[in-house]
């Protein structure tokens, strides 16, 4: 048995290569033609490439992970439908995996060469995510359009370097905000304006310290596994750091031991010294208890998402009703936060050893455009992650907010995802000896920075 | 090795017989049992606490998500067929426990050939690196699965059993036959010498006496070996995932385990799926123990 | 004439053949394979890069692994209880109490009980307002109460003593069929010289056990280094910080979290050789103590 090499590039099929280069600049150079020319006048697109090979009929195999979900599934089913429909001769076996052993599949089926032609993954690095798997996926930087850049949430979380105009692996999909939620209810009665919620550090502050002095837990949460901390560092940091240093942050430019991390990191811990988190933190896991202690109003405030059922709008307006519930989308410093929490549910990628590669990139190409995504938020409950895709008058008052926000400010991915695994896993664990007391908070990041450095 | 000796109470004037021990139970004949209620208590407190997960899991099935939220310890005070139903339907629990079956039982009888076989060997014939090969059968135990996982699946790879039956028939029996040889070893060891002896002078061959003599007295090993191995092979999770996945070809516990989404499974729908491949588990517990305890009592030679 | 000269050998091949032909595909390979990975970088999906004895020399100034040793080394200290702790109960039930078949299934259902759930609810029971705490409570020892999984300072130990109650219902297994083998005879004569529950013990009932007690000794030594994982997974992720970290999850977190595959074979060949050398040093004692008695 061989070691499995990378495969060689002259397997791979032709996919525009020698355009490459050119492609780029010809994209960039349609920007600028169309940015003097004006907003409305759309450009006639370049032909696009992107990757091709293989019959484009027969058995398009799909793995992913979120059909175990009913309205996903129901979504799929739809957006399926409508492929096939428009290309005769195909049919799409999608086939549900676990997402606890994802990884491990997918690693799998990188050392048999055989597996999937589309393959569910997350954005950027954390989890069974796209940019581990990069050198396995076929690049589909060649088929990226203008109007993909403009419309598509987050398609920088699935390129190498975080950087569009180098390689991208996957297509994003769908809109999924780390917002923090809060109990108006609870508010009114600590005697804070239940429609003007904190905006900046101290606000929030204050407000806690409002809440508590009233007998209610300020902040709810579980932090058996360790997520609450990067999730609270994700909802904080944008108020210190921008977009540009959330990747340096990732590439290791900026130090875990930058003054600005070590600020973030204090407030949270600050915040867990003080006693505005449940006293059983460290030993409530984040699913499903902690969403569920919310929902039936045991604290004010929740880190939670913004998309799907849970740990969303979803329960909390069914336990504390519509009206109750706000949303604080990130805080800022001493103004505005610089940007806002999150980006794709997921992305989609081509696998190399995928024998149809032009079918596949026909079907990511469909799954995450207009018409597809809006079936995902009308039928999955996903918020669309394609700019053109509107949400009807009935959508919750707070989806309408979400995506509003969303469309209108400069988002990111949650900074935590874009860390290396190694790196992500060492910070929860050190943050948990920090809560638990046994190191400083100094001392945990650079702990954490001397991984990164060893991670290389 | 049972020495079976027929009961002969002796019956004094006035006094009930002693307790005839049975075969080969260790026990004190005559003494009293009163000082058992110490351990009594030890082993009632014991099963209280290995039972009370399953009652756990029980009454979760029966739950929705928001009684369980509400009371989660609590029996369900409104019993649901619900989630039971969604874990037996989404996860397709009838069509795949027969995958499950047909893999396991396999796998469990070529455990139960090969280690009896090469026990048989290791524990009473003499031939060049006996002690090696051992040795060698106790390493294998010793690399955890994660190691192994990758260049395992690359074997079953290379050889084309990717989506065969065979393949994790045989990486499921490749798992655990070390353990099982090692096992089969040690209870064969003590198989005394001149039975064996005995029915080579009567003219056995080497596979006469196998069958005839090692096999009827290895008999509580060998159910052993059959009622760990399959147990361990139900709830086999990660292997099976790798090599069985065409969805209809799953096992039990692929399917269920495909349940869980990204975040929050519903506890009672897990619950409800651990409940279902429970079953058959303790079913074949107690069945094969069954015979195991009158595989006690049976077997005799002299 | 050769044929004759060679037939003695065939015999034992042909009883270890089947055995021989599953390991040497499935696991004598890929243990190979494993061992020549450590002297690779790889990440699962590129080529895999030669690096050499670059892994162990990593391996060797990893705090993280250091503190994994520890952990184990710690729940190598549980093994004396991992091991006799079935036997005692296992001669209890062998004396054929009232309901020793119930005992027996009702010992063994913890494995029979996948990892997930056994995870999921012992998380409720030690949690900060879970039943034990509220109970520790209630009779006045609530100074006692802590957050047991997610204490640094409880959570090896509360670890272990759940893996012990998982697993001690197999020891009762196995040395249930153990102890169905032995000649009633020894003990008659031993009571006959009014030996009591004790010393029969001593005198008859280990010395008959002795294959069996070192095959449990090694399965249960091999196990706590190399089988722990789903319970260490579903319990603690190793955790709060590395305080339940053992090598087995360091394993599969080089692997599989990480993606560094060749270095997390070479955290599980250093698991291979230390095991070994323990085995090893266990059967020697095994057979020491053998040749004494």
């Amino acid at each position: 048995m061989s070691f499995p090499d990378r495969v060689p590039r002259s397997r791979r099929p032709a996919s525009g290569r020698p355009a490459r280069k050119v492609l780029p600049l010809a994209m960039a150079a349609c920007l600028l033609a169309a940015a003097c020319v004006g907003g409305d006048e759309k450009s006639p697109a370049p032909a696009a490439a992107g990757p091709s090979g293989g019959e484009m009929t027969g058995e398009l195999v799909v793995w992913d992970w979120d059909s175990a979900q009913e309205g996903f599934k129901k979504a799929f089913e739809q957006i399926d439908a409508d492929f096939v429909k428009a290309h005769p001769g195909v049919t799409i076996k999608r086939t549900t995996q676990p997402f606890p052993q994802y990884a491990e599949l997918m690693q799998a089926t990188f050392t048999s060469k055989e597996g999937p032609c589309v393959a569910e993954l997350l954005a950027a690095r954390s989890g069974p995510a796209v940019l581990r798997f990069a050198d396995g996926l076929v690049p589909l930087t060649s088929g990226i359009t203008p109007e993909m850049r403009d419309k598509l949430n987050g398609l920088d979380v699935a390129s190498a370097d975080f950087d569009v105009d180098k390689e991208v692996y996957a297509l994003p999909f769908g809109l999924q905000p780390q917002v923090m939620y809060y109990n108006k209810k609870l508010f009114a009665a600590a005697g804070l304006d239940p429609e003007q919620p904190p905006k900046t550090y101290q606000e929030l502050e204050a407000a806690a310290k409002a809440l508590k002095a009233k007998g209610i837990t300020p902040f709810g949460g579980g932090n058996k596994e360790g997520f609450l901390s990067e999730w609270w560092f994700s909802f904080l940091w944008p108020g210190t750091g921008s977009i540009q240093d959330s990747y340096d942050l990732a590439i290791g430019k900026i130090k875990f031991t930058d003054p600005r991390v070590v600020e973030t990191v204090n407030r949270y811990v600050g915040f867990i010294k003080a006693g505005y988190f449940p006293p059983g933190l460290a030993s409530t896991p984040s699913q499903p208890t902690a969403p569920d202690e919310f929902a039936a109003g045991k604290q004010a405030m929740f880190v939670g998402l913004g998309s799907g059922g849970f740990a969303s709008y979803v329960p909390f307006n069914k336990g504390l009703g519509a009206e109750n519930v706000g949303v604080i989308e990130a805080v800022g410093a001493a103004g505005a936060p610089q940007f806002l929490p999150g980006g794709p549910a997921s992305t989609w990628a081509i696998p190399e050893y995928c024998d149809k590669q032009s079918l596949a990139w026909e079907y990511i190409k469909h799954i995450t455009g207009a018409q597809a995504q809006r079936i995902l938020w009308e039928v999955g409950g996903i918020m669309p992650g394609h700019r053109d895709v509107q949400v009807g008058a009935e959508a919750p008052p707070q989806v309408q907010t979400m995506l509003a926000d969303f469309r209108a400010a400069k988002t990111l991915y949650p900074p935590h995802g874009l860390w290396k695994p190694e790196v992500d896993s060492d910070f929860i664990r050190q943050l948990q000896l920090v809560i638990a007391g046994e190191k400083s908070v100094d001392d945990a990041l650079a702990s954490v920075q001397s991984t990164q450095e060893r991670a290389g | 090795m049972t020495v079976h000796t027929p009961p002969s109470p002796v019956r004094h004037a006035g006094r009930p017989a002693p307790a005839r021990s049975a075969p080969g139970t260790g026990r004190v004949p005559g003494r009293s049992r009163r000082w058992l209620a110490g351990p009594m208590i030890l082993l009632i407190a014991l099963a209280v606490s290995t039972i009370y997960p399953i009652v756990f899991v029980v009454f979760t099935a029966f739950k929705t998500p928001e009684e369980y939220a509400r009371s989660t310890l609590a029996p369900p005070s409104d019993p649901t067929t619900e989630y039971l139903h969604r874990a037996w339907t989404d996860g397709k629990v009838a069509d795949l426990a027969v995958n499950s079956l047909i893999v396991v039982v396999c796998a469990v009888l070529l455990i139960l050939v090969a280690s009896a076989t090469a026990g048989w060997a290791l524990a009473s014939m003499r031939f060049p690196l006996r002690g090696l090969t051992l040795f060698g059968i106790v390493a294998m135990m010793l690399l955890p699965p994660s190691v192994l996982m990758i260049p395992v699946f690359g074997v079953v790879r290379e050889l084309g059993l990717v989506n065969d039956y065979l393949g994790l028939v045989l990486v499921y029996a490749s798992l655990h036959i070390p353990f099982a040889t090692y096992l089969m070893t040690s209870y064969l060891r003590g198989i005394p010498r001149e039975l064996t002896e005995a029915a080579t002078c009567d003219g056995a061959g080497a596979v006469r006496v196998f069958t005839a003599v090692a096999l009827p007295l290895a008999r509580p090993a060998l159910l052993t070996v059959a009622t760990l191995t399959f147990l361990w092979l139900w709830n086999e999770l990660l292997f099976g995932l790798l090599i069985l996945q065409a969805p209809e070809r799953r096992t039990l516990m692929v399917g269920l385990a495909s349940l869980q989404g990204q975040f929050s499974t519903d506890p009672p729908l897990l619950a409800a799926g651990m409940l279902l491949t429970m079953l058959p588990a303790v079913l074949v517990f107690v069945l094969f123990q069954r015979n195991l305890a009158s595989g006690l009592t049976a077997g005799s030679v002299k | 004439m050769l044929l004759r000269r060679l037939r003695p050998a065939f015999i034992p091949l042909a009883f270890l053949a089947p055995m021989l032909a599953v390991l040497a595909v499935f696991r004598l390979w890929p243990v190979v394979e494993a061992f020549r990975l450590s002297f690779y970088s790889w990440n699962g999906v590129g080529a895999a890069r030669y690096v050499g004895l670059a892994n162990y020399r990593s391996l060797w100034q990893d705090e993280v692994f250091r503190s994994a040793l520890l952990h184990n080394g710690i729940i190598l200290l549980a093994l004396p209880v991992w091991v006799l702790g079935p036997l005692l109960l296992a001669v209890l039930l062998h004396q054929r109490v009232p309901g020793w078949r119930f005992f027996r299934l009702a010992f063994f259902l913890p494995a029979v009980l996948s990892p997930v759930i056994i995870g999921a609810f012992f998380e409720l029971m030690l949690r900060f307002d879970g039943p034990v705490n509220a109970a520790l409570r209630a009779v006045g020892l609530g100074s006692l109460s802590r957050q047991w999984l997610a204490d640094p300072d409880t959570a090896l130990p509360a670890m272990i003593a759940i893996i012990l109650w998982a697993t001690f219902g197999t020891g009762v297994l196995i040395y249930l069929a153990g102890l169905a083998t032995v000649d009633q005879q020894l003990y008659d004569a031993v009571h006959l010289d009014g030996a009591n529950w004790w010393q029969a013990l001593r005198a008859v009932t280990i010395p008959q056990l002795r294959p069996v007690l070192e095959f449990y000794t090694v399965v249960s030594l091999i196990a706590s280094f190399a089988a722990l994982f789903p319970y260490v997974y579903t319990l603690t992720r190793g955790g709060p910080g590395y305080a339940t970290y053992v090598v087995e999850y360091d394993v599969y977190q080089q692997a599989f979290g990480e993606s560094a595959f060749g270095y997390g074979s070479a955290v599980g060949v250093v698991l291979f050789v230390l095991v070994l050398i323990l085995v090893l040093v266990a059967t020697r004692a095994f057979r020491r103590s053998d040749a004494e008695a």
